[in-house]
């Protein structure tokens, strides 16, 4: 095939949205802002079951049935819960929004780079941000990012102030009343919220600061859930799980927030669909939900990532507005984009 | 050279997150020393590019405190690296996983710049601060906090003056170059790669006294019958093994290609109050030939070496 003029075989863009590592504290929800203790983990040993599918034979035979079930399984994992006299979960990080997204931190053909630029220019005066800055505000204030531990969680209250060298505010919103189902909430702190977001986001070098600070009520001495942490080849160490921790304390890794800030795509082909709907699911190329095991845009059905930006960014339209919403999400995500030039 | 001005930029406590600790393609910890510079040198040219005609020569890095993500269990033999779980391919199937060594670091830098007047100083802070917080990464890290960049000057054999500096970076270490421990040990004929080896590892051996009572030894190898120090090895820059030319797909198209090894060598951490002159903690560019190399002054003359090649 002939070589293309225009085309990045090296193209990446950096993050946009720089999410620190979550730090957990218990605390109690009456004293919650003024007695704060780092939690800690701690390692348990159980006795467990054994409880996995067993093999037809062993299944048939009930003496060899009563061996196997006789057999200990012993385990050692991490764990981390609050203290018998806490019942709130404090979690704090920040955020760092940037802009200049209308450069790629690296891309080696100028002629794509500039008919990129034009496309991003042109996208950010047609909405500046608006639409995905009141995602992400929204997924802040609804405390999205506690994941596992805001299931069941009584009360949760979200704190986020905004810094930079001419702002500096600050918020509290009640989690419970956001839902995580859908972005139709209309509220004066999320517009407060998100222009700031926006305008970090639109500028060409600016940036905002955002510090969070979350109080989840759920319940005396209950267990809650730091990330676990990825070891491959770790040896014949007994611990089969094994949680995260920055200096002693419980942690949530950055990576795992900044996936549950960029939780907005509600514009995949299926989400209408409610049999198949995931609701509204991160921001990744090919739609990858991870628990899942599914990618929900996949290249066959042309709505990908890489099917819209390759027209997008050589200066096309896009059939519908969410799909330049999706594209420029992907870019405030960050990554490694290059095509062949074969 | 007594009287001589150092005019420094200090930037202390700068959290870096997620940085990366895999400097060399056979050592990982602490990131490479052409890490730090290039990032100086970046600071550099986006100051330049809004109208500050600074100019950084020389670049101190002092490590407060470095997390290394790797684990390692109760019995395990080894470290491990901790991973980043990717994103499913566009099968919906896990993709492979990569392992990258990262660490979170807090390290100071100290940066000798030159070419701007006292007044300008004010504005150089300002952008400094703006660009480490809204464009610069750090070793491919996060840059999550810093304090307040100062300048400072000292004066070559002024020790209140040196003292206040000192204060401002303790506690910490400095990385300071020590290649004369390779050079010395390549001139009594070790191959690199066994001295280099030979001053990270550290030996444990077990005596059996008379009562049966068994006593543990632990030592590492001693310099003039002393501790050499916290020798660490560390990577220090590039040597070419490829002539320049075009490569496919190479990242800048405008300027040549050129394939390299990275060079290792021996380096120390080192508290800052003992360190006897500023310049004892700064590192330069020096590029020679085939070599591209973050060096110390003290090396400014390459000594000769009977292999023919120290660096490596």
């Amino acid at each position: 095939m002939a070589k293309k003029e225009n085309t990045a075989s090296v193209l990446a863009f950096e993050k946009k949205l720089v999410t620190s590592d979550g730090h957990m504290y218990g605390t109690t929800w009456q004293e919650r802002t003024t007695r704060l203790q780092p939690l800690k983990l701690n390692e348990k040993s159980v006795r467990g079951t054994i409880s996995n599918r067993l093999k037809a034979a062993i299944k048939g035979d009930p003496a060899k049935l009563n061996a196997e079930v006789e057999k200990a399984n012993l385990q050692r994992v991490d764990a981390c819960a609050l203290t018998p006299e806490q019942d709130t979960l404090n979690l704090q990080f920040t955020i760092k929004v940037l802009g200049g997204i209308t450069e790629p931190a690296a891309c080696n053909n100028d002629l794509f780079k500039q008919s990129y630029r034009n496309a991003a220019r042109a996208y950010i005066e047609t909405h500046q941000f608006s639409e995905l800055a009141r995602r992400y505000a929204i997924n802040l204030a609804n405390a999205r990012f506690l994941w596992r531990n805001r299931v069941g969680a009584e009360q949760i209250e979200v704190q986020v102030s905004a810094k930079n060298n001419q702002v500096e505010k600050s918020w509290t919103f009640d989690a419970t009343q956001y839902s995580t189902k859908h972005f139709d909430h209309q509220d004066e702190k999320i517009d407060e919220l998100a222009t700031l977001i926006a305008q970090a986001l639109s500028s060409d070098n600016d940036f905002l600061m955002l510090e969070i600070n979350c109080y989840a009520q759920v319940g005396r001495a209950q267990e809650v859930y730091p990330s676990e942490e990825l070891v491959l080849d770790k040896g014949k160490g007994e611990k089969s799980k094994i949680l995260y921790q920055v200096q002693d304390i419980a942690a949530m890794h950055s990576q795992k927030l900044g996936n549950a800030l960029r939780t907005i795509d509600t514009w995949y082909p299926e989400f209408t669909d409610p049999e198949a709907s995931a609701g509204p699911i991160a921001i990744e190329p090919y739609g990858a939900v991870t628990n899942r095991g599914k990618a929900y845009r996949t290249p066959a059905e042309k709505q990908d990532f890489y099917t819209f930006f390759d027209v997008w960014a050589r200066g096309e339209q896009l059939q519908a507005t969410e799909h330049e919403h999706y594209v420029m999400a992907i870019l405030v995500r960050g990554g490694v984009f290059g095509e062949s030039d074969k | 050279m007594i009287g001589a001005v150092k005019k420094l930029l200090v930037i202390p406590h700068m959290k870096v997150h997620n940085a990366n600790a895999l400097s060399s393609p056979f050592t990982i910890g602490f990131p490479a020393m052409t890490a730090w510079l290039g990032a100086v040198h970046a600071l550099q040219r986006q100051l330049n590019k809004q109208h500050i005609g600074v100019a950084f020569n020389a670049v101190g890095v002092i490590s407060h405190d470095i997390d290394l993500q790797t684990y390692k269990g109760e019995n395990d033999y080894v470290h491990s690296i901790v991973g980043t779980g990717n994103p499913l391919d566009k099968t919906g199937a896990r993709s492979a996983f990569i392992e990258e060594a990262r660490c979170h670091l807090d390290v100071s830098l100290v940066i000798e710049f030159d070419n701007i007047t006292v007044d300008e100083r004010a504005s150089l802070v300002e952008q400094v601060t703006q660009l480490l917080h809204g464009k610069i990464k750090m070793a491919s890290g996060d840059i999550k906090s810093f304090n307040t960049p100062i300048c400072v000057n000292v004066t070559h054999g002024d020790e209140g003056e040196l003292k206040k500096l000192q204060r401002l970076l303790m506690p910490g270490y400095a990385l300071i170059e020590r290649r004369d421990l390779m050079i010395a040990a390549m001139n009594e004929g070790q191959d690199a790669l066994q001295a280099l080896i030979d001053f990270t590892s550290v030996h444990y051996s077990c005596e059996t006294d008379d009562t049966d009572k068994v006593t543990w030894f632990r030592h590492s190898k001693q310099v003039n019958g002393a501790s050499a120090g916290w020798i660490v090895p560390i990577a220090t820059g590039f040597y070419g093994i490829s002539e320049l030319a075009a490569a496919k797909n190479q990242r800048d198209p405008d300027t040549p290609h050129r394939f390299a090894e990275s060079l290792v060598t021996l380096g120390e951490f080192k508290m800052p109050h003992r360190i006897l002159c500023v310049e004892d903690m700064l590192w330069r560019y020096h590029t020679q030939g085939d070599y591209y190399l973050c060096q110390q002054s003290q090396f400014a003359t390459p000594e000769p070496c009977d292999s023919g090649n120290e660096f490596e």
